[in-house]
């Protein structure tokens, strides 16, 4: 990979940052810190064991603010897809690349957390379950996403047909959320709001557990959309010098 | 306490796995971040 203008070895102009952190991602990071060192307390030690689920309902506090999560890098994917054919700018390629990342990250460990607890409520770790199968799919569909964004092309057409898979991003959601509606399910169904029925101090350690991942889904964002804009400038970069390469070597007077 | 708890192993994996995905995928972020600040010009970087 080559820089636009400037060597490897150059230093970078003073106010421009090294990185793909700044001032208010940091502040965010060291409440990140401190509130998931408050709510990994809260969770695993003074948060009460479930009636029926006894000490299980601890991993609710990661699966429930995780899949409830997952929906936002999802539909901002859709959504940036769709700004993307209509504006065709790096910033819109940008978001949607960057969102499709994260959101692979969440529906992920959706899954993986969600199985975990199936396998204690449900005794079985993976059931070809509506919510489960629709999600799995979603999951897939995420991954197929990001090895097209990898795939060795002409950045615009590459971006086209990302875009298009991307787009495809929020019916599969919305197959997701309301599974366990359409069809009879193991799962239980979509939670609405915070449930004021949940005994002792789970209620609290859910809300904190929530406010936790929000700042984690934020920070993530952030910094995975720079790196995708970043990635974006450097790949135009590598493109313009191999373009002026090209047309140095069709010059007769050898670029001279 | 955490050791008195049903199914501990799976609790301990569930968290220990969530922790361990997005630690990794915030630190290979910010990796990453590094090695392409370096390959793009200042005028392009303007969060700061």
């Amino acid at each position: 990979m080559t820089t636009l203008t400037t060597s490897a070895n150059d230093a970078p102009a003073v106010d421009a940052p090294t990185s793909t952190g700044s001032r208010s991602t940091r502040i965010l990071g060291i409440l990140i810190l401190v509130g998931s060192a408050i709510g990994a307390y809260l969770g695993l030690v003074t948060s009460d064991a479930d009636r029926i689920q006894k000490d299980a309902v601890r991993l609710f506090y990661v699966h429930v603010p995780v899949v409830s999560l997952m929906y936002i890098p999802v539909i901002l994917c859709s959504v940036a897809s769709i700004m993307w054919l209509r504006k065709r700018t790096d910033g819109w390629d940008a978001l949607a690349s960057s969102s499709a990342e994260v959101a692979a990250v969440f529906v992920g460990l959706g899954l993986v957390t969600g199985a975990l607890w199936g396998e204690i409520t449900w005794g079985t770790y993976w059931t070809w379950d509506a919510r489960l199968t629709s999600t799995a799919l979603l999951f897939l569909l995420l991954l197929g996403y990001l090895a097209l964004r990898r795939y060795p092309a002409e950045p615009a057409a590459r971006a086209r047909v990302s875009a298009v898979v991307g787009i495809l991003l929020v019916p599969n959601a919305i197959l997701v959320h309301y599974s366990v509606s359409w069809w009879r399910s193991l799962h239980q169904d979509a939670t609405r709001g915070f449930d004021t029925t949940m005994d002792g101090n789970q209620l609290s350690t859910y809300a904190v557990a929530q406010g936790v991942f929000v700042l984690i889904l934020v920070w993530l964002s952030i910094h995975a959309y720079r790196n995708a804009w970043l990635a974006l400038r450097a790949e135009r970069g590598d493109l313009d010098l191999a373009i002026a390469r090209r047309m140095a070597d069709d010059d007769p007077t050898g670029g001279i | 306490m955490l050791l008195a708890y049903t199914d501990v192993g799976t609790i301990v994996f569930g968290w220990g796995i969530t922790v361990a995905a997005i630690g990794g995928y915030a630190l290979a972020l910010v990796r990453r971040g590094k090695r392409l600040s370096r390959v793009v010009p200042p005028e392009d970087r303007r969060w700061s």
